[in-house]
């Protein structure tokens, strides 16, 4: 990697939080010094004010809250705005979704739960240069680090495995968050709400698509019972009008694994078809961290299409 | 003297009589020519109506071939079984009084009085039959002949009323027994005891995935998926994944009636009426309920048969009062409908 000295006016622009923050600074001239320094810091916390290693936006969920990026019920990642950047606790489970999102890969999976490289002490982009140039400046930062296929297939491997005994309490969150980091806003309806007892719902203004979870501790395959209740998730979803629908919608089985020939999952999808036109989209955790991973790392993402149309598994 | 009830006619006192050891009217009353208002007692018929279905009825064709059922016990808690000498012997602690083997006695010989928690059999007071003494022809002439002409010993079933019909006797029954295993027998029994072909799939049996049981005349299929649980809506899901499986092999959807048998009605909170809307609007599938109680009704209920046209009247929606509604046209024929109205809701 080049090493760049940084302008003067850049240093300066760049003091710790809390410092005199009366600048005169040229935007132009910063931002391109920014992005120079953006590749020489990448791997290294940027302190974000947006904080997307511990929250999705508004625009990205669709949903107008704040979702936790974490799906531990605890949040394991905490945006503690100390100068040493986000704090991981005791609770990480190591799925990686925060390193998924951190945009300057700073958030390392090397070790069982996440860790992060703490920032340097002077670096506080954002204050210094507005949040306009700095958000701008850290898109560009961001895809300076390429990812290889087997980099991004390790991380999703990371998330199979993290979840492999989960019970719904934390596989609910997961699928929920692996969904939204795969660009598709996801609304996880109240428990008690007996009027949305859809898992989740993939949710759109034309066709919004209703998602059953099986999480691995309830059965390690998506099963029969599992398809009977995506077709009730359908039918509730086509009978309220809280949320877009189209008949030709899928409805969609998330599990920890992808059904066996002989469990009779994949006859029940084909009949269910025949019967009453409805698809029943099958799609195993593996391949959801995948997409997940490759959304967020490589910019790959899925055409909704592919999802709204699914029969049988992706 | 005692009081009984013959047939249709309103109860009046008659005398019976009251056998002997060895006395001269052994084996006598069997003879036809001689029956008179006499109590009925165990003939320890060969072929047990009471604690088997015969390999015919069981027999019976679906209009879709499914394997045959192989559990021909009538008692769904498997309370009774024949001695030695052909005389059933009914375990107390398990029967649930549920009056199938009352219904299946061709003479009358067993009771379920209401106050009686269990079903009982009237044993002969005298040695006086020997079913050695006949050929198996003979006795069914003969068990024939006295179909309808016995008297009852203990108040007639009918008259068990309703009160023994509390669904809370039936739990409290059924805590004791293996619950799944006496819903499943059960139901099939109902629709057995009422000359209707039922198939039952065996536990872990893949060959049918899309039925609990199937009750089945010329041109209809019923299917009926059974839960003993509070998990209405697990059953119903089932229901309608098995008519699409049916339906996908080729039968018509209008020739499947789904429906679920639930041992307690969903309340307003579990969601499940609206539900049954949805997936009569969105799929065109009407699901019947049909409440364990109807069924319990059904077997004591007498002179009302349970037919299918009786099930597919079984559609509700929204409304518990419809299908208490619904129940009431079903057993018009009994007088206290308010209360087993109660009884299912609860």
């Amino acid at each position: 990697m080049r090493r760049i000295s940084l302008s003067p006016r850049l240093a300066d622009a760049l003091r710790p939080v809390g410092a005199p923050t009366s600048i005169s600074r040229n935007p132009a001239s910063l931002k391109s010094e920014l992005l120079m320094a953006g590749r020489l810091l990448a791997s290294r916390c940027l302190r974000c004010t947006d904080e997307p290693c511990t929250h999705f936006s508004d625009a990205e969920t669709g949903i107008g809250s704040r979702l936790p990026v974490c799906p531990e019920p605890r949040e394991a990642i905490r945006f503690a705005r100390s100068p040493t950047g986000p704090t991981i606790t005791q609770d990480c489970w190591g799925c990686g979704l925060c390193a998924l999102r951190c945009p300057a890969g700073a958030i390392s999976m090397e070790s069982s739960v996440a860790e992060v490289t703490p920032p340097k002490l002077d670096d506080f982009y954002e204050l210094a240069l507005g949040p306009a140039d700095f958000f701008e400046g850290r898109s560009k930062a961001s895809t300076t680090r390429e990812w290889s296929g087997a980099e991004v297939g390790l991380l999703a491997q990371r998330i199979v495995d993290a979840s492999a005994q989960m019970t719904q309490e934390a596989f609910y969150p997961l699928v929920q968050n692996l969904f939204v980091a795969a660009g598709f806003a996801a609304l996880r309806p109240n428990r008690g709400d007996t009027c949305n007892r859809v898992d989740l719902i993939l949710i759109d203004d034309e066709s919004s698509l209703p998602v059953e979870i099986k999480s691995p501790a309830e059965a390690k395959t998506i099963n029969i019972k599992s398809v009977q209740q995506a077709l009730e998730n359908w039918v509730v979803l086509s009978g309220q009008s809280t949320f877009g629908f189209q008949r030709q919608s899928s409805s969609l089985v998330v599990g920890f694994e992808y059904p066996t020939a002989r469990s009779g999952v994949h006859e029940l999808v084909e009949a269910v078809h025949t019967s009453y036109g409805v698809n029943i989209g099958l799609i195993s955790l593996r391949e959801l961290s995948r997409l997940a991973t490759e959304s967020c790392l490589m910019g790959a993402r899925l055409p909704r299409t592919r999802l709204s149309g699914l029969r049988g598994r992706l | 003297m005692r009081r009984v009830r013959l047939g249709k006619e309103p109860a009046r006192e008659v005398s019976l009589p009251v056998w002997e050891a060895g006395s001269k009217h052994e084996r006598r009353m069997f003879e036809p020519t001689m029956l008179g208002p006499i109590a009925s007692a165990c003939l320890r018929c060969p072929d047990a109506p009471c604690v088997s279905f015969s390999d015919e009825e069981l027999a019976r064709q679906l209009s879709v071939e499914t394997p045959l059922d192989p559990d021909p016990h009538v008692c769904p808690t498997n309370a009774i079984r024949q001695d030695g000498s052909g005389l059933p012997l009914i375990d107390r602690e398990c029967c649930v009084g549920c009056g199938l083997c009352v219904q299946r006695c061709p003479v009358g010989a067993i009771s379920l009085d209401k106050n009686d928690t269990a079903a009982r059999v009237c044993v002969p007071q005298a040695p006086h039959y020997a079913p050695q003494a006949y050929d198996a022809r003979a006795f069914l002439d003969l068990r024939g002949s006295l179909a309808g002409k016995l008297v009852p010993e203990a108040a007639p079933f009918t008259d068990a009323g309703l009160a023994g019909l509390q669904q809370a006797r039936l739990e409290a029954a059924l805590s004791k027994v293996d619950a799944q295993r006496f819903y499943r027998l059960f139901v099939r029994n109902v629709f057995l005891l009422h000359g209707l072909p039922a198939r039952l799939r065996n536990v872990g049996d893949n060959t049918a995935p899309w039925t609990e049981l199937a009750v089945g005349c010329r041109d209809t299929l019923f299917l009926f998926e059974i839960e003993p649980g509070p998990e209405a809506l697990d059953a119903f899901r089932r229901a309608i994944a098995g008519v699409a499986t049916l339906s996908s092999s080729g039968v018509s959807l209008d020739h499947i009636t789904p429906s679920v048998v639930l041992a307690r009605l969903p309340n307003e909170r579990v969601d499940y009426y609206r539900v049954l809307k949805y997936v009569r609007e969105a799929l065109g599938v009407r699901v019947r309920t049909l409440p364990i109680t109807a069924l319990l009704l059904a077997v004591r209920g007498g002179e009302v048969g349970l037919t299918l046209q009786l099930v597919d009247a079984c559609y509700v929606e929204e409304t518990l009062i419809s299908l208490q509604h619904v129940v009431g046209e079903l057993f018009g024929a009994i007088d206290d409908v308010e209360g087993v109205g109660l009884a299912i809701i609860k």
